[in-house]
């Protein structure tokens, strides 16, 4: 607004400027005339006085006098308005941040702006007037610079961010964003070239350090638009897709998955909520061989007024953790695999001894015997607990499915499990209820691993209710313990793998946390809901319900075989 | 009436040992090998029933199963698969076996079991 109003001032100024000089032009010719005729005339007449010659000429110098003195004082007006021009844009000059320089034609410097000086350290003595090649010891002679001045700016009057890089002996290499304009100034249109030199060295610096940063990590980087196109990728996405980078940018994300509506709905989602994490992807290889997983984490990015630009999305090859993975499971397959032969041999020696001890009435042999039957027994199911866990993990897991009476099924369960523990009184409420296919072992593994959690995690308490409840579309089954209970905040987690609830100081819990992650994938394998309620304090109970006649998902690699693992 | 023999065909000793143990303390006559020809080889003095390793060292035992049952002489043997698995029923099945045991086994449980396939066969 300010400059605006200063601008008018000097247009106005400038008008008056004009009228002055003429209204001098007017009047100076005027009087320039009539002092010839003055001077004649004192030459033709001899009879004037002397005195009357004298007193005219005294006329014609004061008139003189005056008229110089207004003509100087025009002319002082004329340097004042000369002056707030040059002002106004030296004060222009100076309000851009960015280093400006006003040259003439000759591409000498008329003035220069504080931010130039101080980036280029020159002074201002050492610059108005200079050529610009002449500046710093000649260090602006720069052959570009001369290419740019010489050759491009006359002929399209303008430069548009050129970049120039010149190492300057005093202040080191810089990189210069050059933008330049012939501007017509005055009234004999004298030529100004007004040149802007942004110093961008350090954004050079800066980007180069950004670029190095994302071209250092190994993990695939991509920046996606807003329309699923790729902008930017760093080096580990060519490696790991094999297609070069201007071959990659400006093609679809999606292009190079396994899965490309996946992709596609994993930006989307990241347009939606503003990020994802860990979303699972395999990338695939131009070869059309090699396959990645990956996990990616993506964010929008967006510009200073919060307009969302792009994606930016990394990737985590997670190929070789799977691999370890799977060798682990592998792993764990074989040892349980292994630990079964000599637990079912230890088992049977036990039962061998228990018969013949009681065949010769050795009651407390009996009693030890059957202890030591039961604790083999947890080995046992410890087991084959590590065996299921792998299967789920590697999608083995089996079903046999059939139908069978629910309760019935809960009655055998609850009476083995009334047989593990003296301390609980296992009740049961149960509703009638119809058949139900699925597989009758599975499920009640399922049953036993909550009544058994029950007995672990209610140590002080004693009563465990069971509960079955049947609607239209499900039967539902509960086991309501009074013990240690499960905190909110943890209650999403207790279906994990390796989960296990920790108790108060005193009660530490043994267990591989591998029961309720089973149990949960038996669950959902049949289609069913499972799911824990508790206020944290006073116990907690563990449903599952099951929908009447839906056979077993048949989502995962359905092989018959469950390769029996060679001996040596 | 004599004792009913039956045969046990595993290359582990542990579990051949134990369920000799078993079996003899039930009444029956026990044979052991841990050598799938000698159990295909089976010609005189034929067992009333097998306990069969799906896996024995360099045999499988699916096949030492199926050659069996479609061998006159050794067909109307009941044969029970011993596996690590139960998910190996299928397999057992497939086979031709009569039925499936797997580890970790009740003694009581293995009992039931080879007496009702015997009582069938009679």
């Amino acid at each position: 607004m300010k400059g605006q109003h200063s601008k008018k001032a000097i247009i106005s100024a400038t008008g008056n400027l004009r009228k002055a000089i003429n209204a001098q032009a007017d009047k100076g010719i005027a009087p320039l005339v009539s002092q010839k005729t003055i001077i004649t005339q004192s030459d033709e007449s001899s009879h004037t006085s002397r005195q009357e010659k004298i007193i005219k000429l005294k006329e014609a110098v004061t008139l003189t006098q005056e008229y110089t003195n207004e003509i100087i004082s025009e002319l002082n007006v004329i340097n004042e308005e000369v002056t707030i021009t040059r002002d106004y844009a030296d004060a222009i000059i100076q309000t851009v941040r960015g280093p400006l320089l006003v040259l003439n034609k000759d591409l000498r410097i008329i003035s220069a702006n504080e931010a130039f000086y101080n980036a280029f350290k020159v002074a201002p003595n050492d610059t108005e007037n200079r050529l610009l090649y002449d500046l710093g010891n000649r260090q602006w002679n720069i052959p570009k610079l001369r290419i740019l001045l010489e050759e491009i700016l006359p002929e399209k009057n303008t430069i548009e961010d050129f970049v120039v890089e010149h190492d300057f002996k005093d202040i080191g290499q810089k990189t210069m964003l050059l933008n330049a304009q012939t501007l017509q100034q005055g009234p004999d249109k004298t030529s100004l070239i007004l040149l802007a030199i942004e110093d961008i060295t350090e954004k050079k610096r800066s980007s180069m350090y950004t670029r190095s940063l994302i071209e250092a990590s190994l993990d695939p980087l991509v920046t996606i638009s807003p329309d699923g196109k790729i902008t930017d990728v760093n080096e580990a996405t060519i490696k790991v897709s094999g297609i070069v980078r201007q071959q990659l940018i400006g093609t679809d994300f999606s292009n190079y998955f396994t899965e490309p509506d996946k992709a596609s709905e994993g930006y989307q989602q990241v347009f939606k909520k503003g990020f994802v994490t860990d979303y699972p992807l395999t990338i695939r290889h131009a070869d059309g061989k090699r396959l990645t997983d990956v996990l990616y984490n993506a964010s929008v990015y967006k510009d200073d007024k919060g307009n969302v630009l792009g994606i930016f999305a990394a990737a985590r090859d997670i190929t070789q953790r799977k691999q370890l993975e799977q060798q682990k499971d592998e792993f764990i397959a074989i040892a349980s695999h292994e630990l079964k032969t000599p637990v079912t041999s230890i088992k049977g020696y036990t039962q061998v001894l228990q018969n013949r001890f009681k065949k010769e009435g050795n009651i407390k042999a009996v009693e030890l015997l059957a202890r030591m039957d039961g604790q083999l027994s947890k080995l046992t199911s410890l087991i084959a607990d590590l065996l299921d866990a792998t299967k789920i993990e590697g999608g083995k897991l089996q079903f046999h499915e059939g139908y069978f009476d629910f309760n019935e099924l809960v009655i055998d369960i609850v009476g083995e499990m009334q047989q593990t523990t003296t301390k609980h009184t296992l009740i049961k409420k149960l509703a009638p209820t119809k058949t139900v296919y699925g597989d009758r072992d599975r499920i009640g593994q399922v049953i036993t691993n909550f009544i058994s959690n029950a007995i672990k995690y209610s140590p002080h308490t004693k009563k465990i209710v069971t509960t079955t409840l049947e609607d239209k579309d499900s039967v539902t089954l509960s086991v309501q313990d009074f013990g240690v209970g499960i905190p909110k905040e943890k209650q999403a987690m207790v279906f994990d793998r390796f989960f296990r609830v920790s108790g108060l100081k005193e009660d530490t819990f043994a267990g591989l946390g591998l029961g309720l992650y089973i149990a949960g994938e038996i669950v959902k394998r049949h289609s069913g809901r499972i799911w824990v309620e508790s206020d944290g304090e006073k116990g907690s109970t563990f449903c599952f319900s099951l929908p009447i006649k839906k056979g077993i998902r048949k989502n995962q690699t359905n092989t018959l075989v469950e390769e029996e693992i060679k001996h040596e | 009436m004599s004792k009913k023999t039956i045969m046990i065909a595993d290359n582990d000793p542990g579990i051949v040992d134990v369920l000799t143990l078993m079996l003899e303390d039930a009444g029956y006559e026990v044979e052991t090998t841990d050598d799938g020809q000698t159990v295909k080889d089976i010609e005189e003095h034929l067992p009333d029933l097998i306990l069969l390793d799906i896996w024995m060292a360099g045999f499988d035992g699916r096949d030492i199963c199926k050659y069996l049952k479609s061998q006159k002489l050794t067909k109307h043997i009941p044969i029970i698969m011993i596996s690590a698995n139960k998910d190996a029923e299928e397999i057992a099945k497939e086979a031709g076996a009569d039925d499936l045991l797997a580890k970790p086994f009740e003694m009581s449980n293995l009992l039931t079991i080879i007496e009702k396939h015997l009582k069938q066969n009679e």
